[in-house]
């Protein structure tokens, strides 16, 4: 594991935090050039970018209480932690679901019908593809369980080898970036249709990845993260299904 | 000869009208992020130095977090650009904080551990 990547002047520039913050600049800058693409007017990037943003920011603190429980309270309830570089944002899925409800209401307080937030969908999978390269490099978590599997890797402390669990995440964000890129002008894939589809895209890639990494098991053999994945598929379902129901009557 | 409309001399012609309301707009988002700096100022100095946040209050963080939505609604009523500045400035401290994390180990909500030996 690399947890310090390199120095500058003798100060230690630490892997986790340089990929976090790596992975946010490409999710910008993919977003721009998606909105430039799409012809999206400043007026209304502007606005959803920055509440999607802020949703996300506060979405990814919020989760802690569903995945940590009543421990992670004083870092979810008490603002001044917001800002505290020793504490760090919190989970990605709680951050993707914020955001998801930052944007959106940003677009219907402008006036929009429903989300118009697609150019955020392969930017959000590349974004995450290269946060994780992070999360390998400083071992987060333990990165993931036990496996004598070929491409099993090391972690400090322990004398097995475990899943490379954030590595099957980047390279999983990878492809789905690919696939997004190439669906993006698909006429069914508008007006928020191809966010949803990288959300709940995402939510079963996770769901299936849980198996191998190492979160507290909530019940039933599956981890809260699971549960957050189910919810998430099941909230897009309803949304379908109610859609569908309205073009009918 | 084409008939022209009577004109409001009160009435600025449209390309005045849209420097105007864009002129009115970047304000608002200013002012908004301006506020948002400095109510995130005044959230922190309600910290005591050294305390953790295990030992806050109730009412301090229930006070922050009535005067910032608070705060939110009054800008977006004044302005939605005024909202959206202020969205701008915790977009701009966050950044700050992950530019932190780069220098120092990320904890997160404790130190990354390893899975214990099965």
């Amino acid at each position: 594991m690399v947890p310090v990547l390199f120095e500058v002047a003798g100060v230690p520039i630490y892997s986790h935090g340089f990929f976090l913050m790596l992975g946010l600049l490409t999710c910008l800058a993919v977003v721009v050039f998606e909105a430039r693409r799409r012809r999206w007017p400043a007026g209304e990037v502007i606005p959803i970018g920055l509440a999607a943003f802020v949703g996300g920011m506060v979405g990814a603190r919020v989760a802690m209480l569903f995945f940590h429980g009543w421990d992670a309270a004083p870092f979810v309830f008490v603002q001044q932690t917001y800002f505290d570089p020793a504490v760090g944002p919190g989970s990605i899925l709680g951050g993707v679901v914020g955001a998801y409800i930052g944007g959106h209401l940003a677009s219907r307080s402008l006036g929009n019908a429903g989300c118009t937030c697609d150019a955020f969908a392969p930017a959000m999978a590349l974004g995450m593809a290269v946060g994780r390269i992070g999360d390998y490099l400083s071992a987060e978590d333990g990165l993931g369980k036990p496996t004598t599997l070929p491409w099993a890797v090391p972690v400090p402390g322990v004398d097995y080898l475990v899943h490379p669990a954030p590595l099957y995440d980047s390279a999983f964000n990878v492809l789905w970036f690919g696939a997004l890129i190439a669906l993006r002008d698909q006429p069914f894939l508008q007006n928020g249709n191809l966010l949803k589809l990288a959300i709940g895209g995402y939510a079963v890639f996770r769901f299936a990845i849980e198996f191998v990494r190492n979160n507290d098991v909530l019940a039933f053999g599956l981890t809260p993260q699971q549960y957050a994945c189910l919810l998430t598929l099941g909230a897009l379902a309803i949304y379908y299904v109610r859609r569908r129901q309205l073009a009918w009557r | 000869m084409a008939m022209t409309p009577p004109r409001n001399s009160e009435t600025p012609p449209p390309a005045e009208r849209t420097v105007d309301r864009a002129a009115r707009a970047f304000f608002a988002a200013v002012l908004g992020f301006v506020l948002g700096i400095i109510l995130d100022f005044v959230v922190t100095l309600t910290a005591s130095p050294g305390s953790t946040p295990g030992r806050y209050g109730v009412a301090p963080i229930v006070l922050a977090w009535a005067v910032t939505i608070g705060l939110a609604a009054v800008l977006y009523r004044i302005h939605h650009w005024a909202l959206y500045g202020m969205l701008g400035a915790y977009a701009a401290l966050f950044l700050l904080l992950l530019t932190s994390g780069m220098f120092g180990p990320y904890t997160c909500f404790g130190a990354y551990g390893y899975p214990s030996p099965p």
